[in-house]
C-alpha cells in the first residue's frame, strides 16, 4: 500500500523531479550554470517559448495542434516592423495592430480547419508555410531594421534589473491559468478534449471554442513575435522558424496530453523550464547546436511515447476490471 | 451425430447485469439454427463469446469434441468460426479479392502475386456461386454485395460455423433472396450456420431449428417443422412482469412538445405530442429509428421535413445548443461516448450546459457552481464524497445520474431519455425510475426510449411504437401489453 502511494507521488511530481535532476546535473557539470544571472538568462530565453506554449496548450487541450506558432513569431515581427517603419504608427498602436493581424490569421485558419473538419496538424502545417513565405515576401527577403528604442523596450528593457520579457511571461501564465481554471471557456476546453460529442450534446458550440483556441494560440505567438522583434531590434522573416518543435515539446513534457483533455498550468511552466534549462545548459557546456536539436527531438518522442503508452495501457486495465466485475 | 459446436452453461455478467445465464445450445453439421429473441435477450453477447470478443465468466465451448473455456479472436478463426456482423468488417478502399484474401496474401519475397490472388478469389466466388468481378473496389458495391464479400472471406478460410447477425436488415427483398440462395449452397457444402433475425417469415424459410432467448436465458429450441409463429412470439415475449414500478397519478397538462410529420434519414412521417407531467414511452426494435427521431428533435441530426412545436410555437433547432437554449435536454443512449465526460469532475459535468449562466465577464462564479452541484448531488442522491471526484470513478448508475443532473441544471421543459437504464444494476434502476417519476410529477414532459419491455410498460403513461422508421401504433394505458407493443414493432418486418 505504502509502495503504491510512493509511486503515485513520484508520478505526480515527475516533471518537477526531472527539472531538478537536470538543474543538478548542469550545476555539477559547470560552475557558470547555477547563478542568478544565468537563471534570469534562462527565464528571458524561455519567455517567447513560454508565451507561445500557453496558446498551444489551449489548442492541444481540445485535441488540436498549432504548427504555425513558431513561424507566426517571425511573421509578426516583420509585420510590426513594417507598420512601425513604413506607416509610422506609434509603438503601442503598432503592437496592437500586429496582435490583431496575428489573431485574425489564427481565427481564419481555425475557421477553415474546424469547418472543413481537416486534421489540425495538416491545416496548420499549410498555414505555417503561408506565413513563412509571406514573411519573406513582405520583408523582401531581408531583415527590417530601424525601429525606435521605445519599441525595443519590451525585449531589451529591464524593470528593477529584471528583463521585461520575464514580466510578460509571468503575465501570460497568469492569464493562461485564469483562462483554463476560472473561465467557462476553460471548462469547455477541458470538456471538449475529454469528450467532444458529449459536450456538443450538452449544448455547447464546440466549433466556436475550437476556433477560439486557434485564435488564442496565434495571439500568444504574435505576442512572442513582438518580443522577438524587440530583442533582435529588427523584423526577421526567419525568426521563430522551428520554434513550434520547442513549444510542442515543452507542452508535452509539461503534461499537456497530445490526446487532449489534460493540462495543468503549473506543470506547463515546469515543461517550459525543462526545455529552457536543457538549451541553456547544453550551450554552456558547449554542446553542438545540431546535437541540441537531436536531444530535443529525443525528449519529445520520450514524452509523447510515455503519454500515449500510459493512456492506452490504462484503458487495457479498465477492460480487465470490467471482465472481473 | 456429434454436434460440430456446443455451448455449455455459458454465463456472462456485466457489473451486476446478467447478460447470459447458463446458456447451452448445440449446432449440428450443415444445419441452420435460427436465434431469436427481443432486444437485450443476449444474442449478441452469445455470438461475441463465440468469436472471442467476449470472455464468458463460466461455462465451456465445445468445438469438434474439444472443450475450450473461452475463445480468442484468433482461436475462433482457427477453428473455422466466422461471424458476419451488421456493421461489416471490410476495407472499403481495397478490392474484392484483396478483402477476401486479407491476411492470406500470396506472393514471394514481400511482393504480392496479383494474378494468383485474383484466381484464388475467383475460385472462392465460384464455389459459392456469386457472380462478382474480384477486381472491383469494395466501396463501390451495395451493402448486399459487401455482405457476400464478407461471407466469401469466411469461406476462403474454410469456415465450419458461420454466424450471421441480422444480415437481412439492410437488404431489399431480391437481395435477401440472393443471400438465402447462398446460405443453401453453403449448407449443401456442410457449413453450419447460426442465423439471427427479427423477421419471422425468414426464419421459417431458411432455418432447420429455432432457439428462443429471453433475458439471457435459452427458453427452448424447436425444430421448424410443426412450429407456428404464435408459439415463437409467445416464447420471445412471454416474460412475467415481475418488477414493480412506483405508481403515480398522472393528470395530463397542456401539450408541451408537438411533432408533426417529422422525417429524416431514418424516420418517415412521425407525429406525436407530449404533455406536461407525462412520460411518453417510445418502443420498437433496435434500428427502428427511435434514437434518430429524438436526435432530430434535439437538433443533433438533420431534419428533412416536418414541424416541431414547443409550447405552441414552432421551433427549428439546427444544433443541440439551440435545443438546450429552448429547454430541451437529452440523456443519450451511449452514456460513456455521448453522455458523461469521464475525464472531468462531477461538478464540471453537471454545470456543462449552464456555464454561460454561471459566469460574469467569462469568469465562473465558483460559489454558485458549488451550490448548483451540491444541490443536484443531494436531489439525485449521487453517491460521491463530493463534486470534485472524476465522473469516470463513479458507477454506471451514478454516472447516468450525473448526465441527468446536467439536463436538470439547464432547467429544461422537455427531457428526452434514451435507454435510461442501459447497463445499470437492478438497485440503481429502481432509484432511477423513482427519479423519472418525480421529475414528471414536477411538471417536466418526459420522452423515454426503452428496449426493455417491462420498463417501457411500467414507466410510460402512453407509448408510441416505431417500426422501420414509421409510427405504427399508439398505446393508451389501458392497451398496455407486451403483445400489443410487439405487434406494432414488427409491422414492417
Amino acid at each position: 500500500m505504502k509502495k503504491i502511494n510512493f509511486r503515485d507521488y513520484i508520478k505526480k511530481y515527475m516533471t518537477v523531479l526531472t527539472l531538478l535532476v537536470i538543474i543538478l546535473f548542469f550545476a555539477i557539470a559547470d560552475s557558470k550554470f547555477f547563478t542568478i544571472a544565468n537563471g534570469l538568462t534562462v527565464l528571458r530565453q524561455v519567455s517567447m517559448l513560454g508565451i507561445a506554449a500557453i496558446g498551444m496548450s489551449c489548442c492541444m487541450l481540445v485535441g488540436d495542434i498549432d504548427l504555425s506558432c513558431g513561424v507566426m513569431q517571425g511573421f509578426s515581427s516583420v509585420v510590426c516592423c513594417l507598420i512601425l517603419t513604413q506607416l509610422g504608427v506609434p509603438v503601442a498602436g503598432a503592437f496592437i495592430l500586429t496582435l490583431i493581424v496575428g489573431t485574425l490569421i489564427g481565427m481564419i485558419s481555425g475557421i477553415i480547419i474546424v469547418k472543413t473538419n481537416m486534421p489540425a496538424i495538416i491545416g496548420t502545417l499549410g498555414v505555417r508555410n503561408i506565413l513563412y513565405g509571406g514573411a519573406y515576401l513582405l520583408s523582401g527577403g531581408l531583415p527590417i531594421y530601424g525601429i525606435s528604442d521605445e519599441a525595443k523596450w519590451i525585449g531589451q528593457g529591464t524593470i528593477a534589473s529584471i528583463p521585461v520579457p520575464i514580466f510578460f511571461l509571468v503575465v501570460f501564465f497568469v492569464i493562461g491559468a485564469i483562462l483554463l481554471n476560472r473561465t467557462y471557456i476553460g471548462r469547455y476546453l477541458f470538456s471538449i478534449g475529454s469528450n467532444a460529442e458529449a459536450t456538443r450534446l450538452s449544448g455547447i458550440n464546440v466549433d466556436a471554442v475550437r476556433i477560439f483556441a486557434f485564435a488564442f494560440s496565434s495571439f500568444c505567438a504574435s505576442t512572442a513575435g513582438l518580443i522577438l522583434m524587440a530583442r533582435n531590434a529588427s523584423g526577421q522573416p526567419n525568426g521563430g522558424n522551428g520554434g513550434e518543435m520547442n513549444v510542442i515539446t515543452a507542452c508535452v513534457v509539461g503534461g499537456v496530453s497530445a490526446l487532449g483533455g489534460e493540462c495543468k498550468t503549473v506543470n506547463l511552466i515546469v515543461g517550459v523550464l525543462i526545455i529552457g534549462v536543457l538549451t541553456n545548459g547544453m550551450t554552456i557546456l558547449g554542446v553542438d547546436d545540431y546535437w541540441q536539436t537531436v536531444v530535443k527531438g529525443i525528449v519529445l518522442i520520450l514524452a509523447v511515447g510515455n503519454d500515449f503508452y500510459q493512456k492506452t495501457h490504462k484503458k487495457k486495465v479498465k477492460v480487465e476490471e470490467k471482465a472481473v466485475a | 451425430m456429434e454436434p460440430i459446436l456446443s455451448v455449455r452453461n455459458i454465463t456472462k455478467i456485466y457489473g451486476g447485469v446478467t447478460a447470459l445465464n447458463h446458456v447451452s445450445l448445440d449446432l449440428m453439421e450443415g444445419e441452420v439454427l435460427a436465434l431469436v429473441g427481443e432486444n437485450g435477450a443476449g444474442k449478441s453477447t452469445l455470438i461475441k463469446s463465440l468469436s472471442g470478443a467476449v470472455i464468458p465468466d463460466a461455462g465451456e465451448i465445445i468445438v469438434n469434441g474439444k472443450s475450450y473455456e473461452h475463445m480468442t479472436p484468433s482461436l475462433s478463426k482457427e477453428l473455422g468460426i466466422a461471424v458476419v456482423y451488421q456493421e461489416l468488417n471490410l476495407c472499403p478502399a481495397l478490392t474484392v479479392y484483396e478483402n477476401i484474401l486479407l491476411g492470406n496474401f500470396s506472393g514471394k519475397a514481400g511482393f504480392v502475386d496479383r494474378k494468383a490472388m485474383i484466381e484464388q478469389a475467383k475460385e472462392v466466388l465460384k464455389k459459392i456461386n456469386i457472380d462478382l468481378d474480384p477486381c472491383v473496389q469494395v466501396s463501390k458495391l451495395s451493402i448486399a454485395y459487401m455482405q457476400l464479400v464478407e461471407i466469401a472471406k469466411a469461406v476462403s478460410r474454410n469456415v465450419k460455423v458461420l454466424v450471421l447477425d441480422e444480415p437481412t436488415a439492410p437488404l431489399t427483398l431480391t437481395e435477401t433472396e440472393l443471400l438465402f440462395k447462398l446460405m443453401r449452397i453453403l449448407k449443401e457444402q456442410g457449413t453450419s450456420m447460426i442465423y439471427i433475425s427479427h423477421r419471422m417469415s425468414e426464419i421459417f424459410e431458411v432455418a432447420d431449428r429455432v432457439t428462443i432467448m429471453r433475458d439471457g436465458n435459452v427458453i427452448s429450441t424447436y425444430p421448424i417443422q410443426g412450429l407456428d409463429e404464435a408459439t415463437l412470439v409467445k416464447g420471445m415475449i412471454g416474460r412475467k412482469l415481475t418488477k414493480t414500478f412506483p405508481t403515480r397519478d398522472f393528470e395530463p397538462g397542456e401539450v408541451v412538445l408537438k411533432v408533426e410529420h417529422l422525417s429524416n434519414a431514418r424516420v418517415r412521417d412521425v407525429s406525436f405530442e407530449v404533455r406536461k407531467g407525462e412520460v411518453l414511452g417510445i418502443g420498437g426494435l433496435v434500428g427502428a429509428g427511435r434514437t434518430e427521431l429524438v436526435r432530430t428533435i434535439f437538433g443533433a441530426d438533420p431534419k428533412f421535413g416536418g414541424k416541431v412545436y414547443l409550447d405552441g410555437k414552432e421551433i427549428n433547432p439546427r444544433n443541440p445548443r439551440e435545443a438546450v437554449n429552448l429547454g430541451i435536454a437529452l440523456v443519450p443512449e451511449d452514456r460513456k461516448g455521448q453522455g458523461v465526460v469521464l475525464g472531468l469532475p462531477i461538478t464540471n459535468n453537471i454545470c456543462l450546459s449552464i456555464y454561460n449562466m454561471l459566469s460574469r465577464f467569462f469568469l465562473v462564479d465558483t460559489r454558485k457552481e458549488n451550490e448548483v452541484v451540491t444541490n443536484m448531488i443531494g436531489r439525485l442522491q449521487i453517491k460521491t464524497p463530493g463534486g470534485k471526484l472524476l465522473a469516470g470513478n463513479l458507477s454506471g448508475g451514478n454516472q447516468q445520474k450525473v448526465v441527468l443532473g446536467k439536463c436538470l441544471a439547464s432547467k429544461s421543459k422537455v427531457l428526452i431519455i434514451d435507454e435510461p437504464t442501459r447497463g445499470i444494476d437492478v438497485g440503481a434502476k429502481a432509484e432511477f425510475y423513482k427519479l423519472i417519476n418525480e421529475l414528471a410529477a414536477s411538471g417536466l414532459a418526459v420522452i423515454m426510449i426503452s428496449s426493455e419491455m417491462d420498463e417501457l410498460l411500467g414507466m410510460s403513461d402512453r407509448i408510441i411504437v416505431l417500426s422501420d422508421g414509421q409510427h405504427t401504433g399508439t398505446l393508451e394505458k389501458s392497451d398496455f401489453s407486451q403483445e400489443n407493443v410487439f405487434k406494432y414493432a414488427s409491422v414492417n418486418c
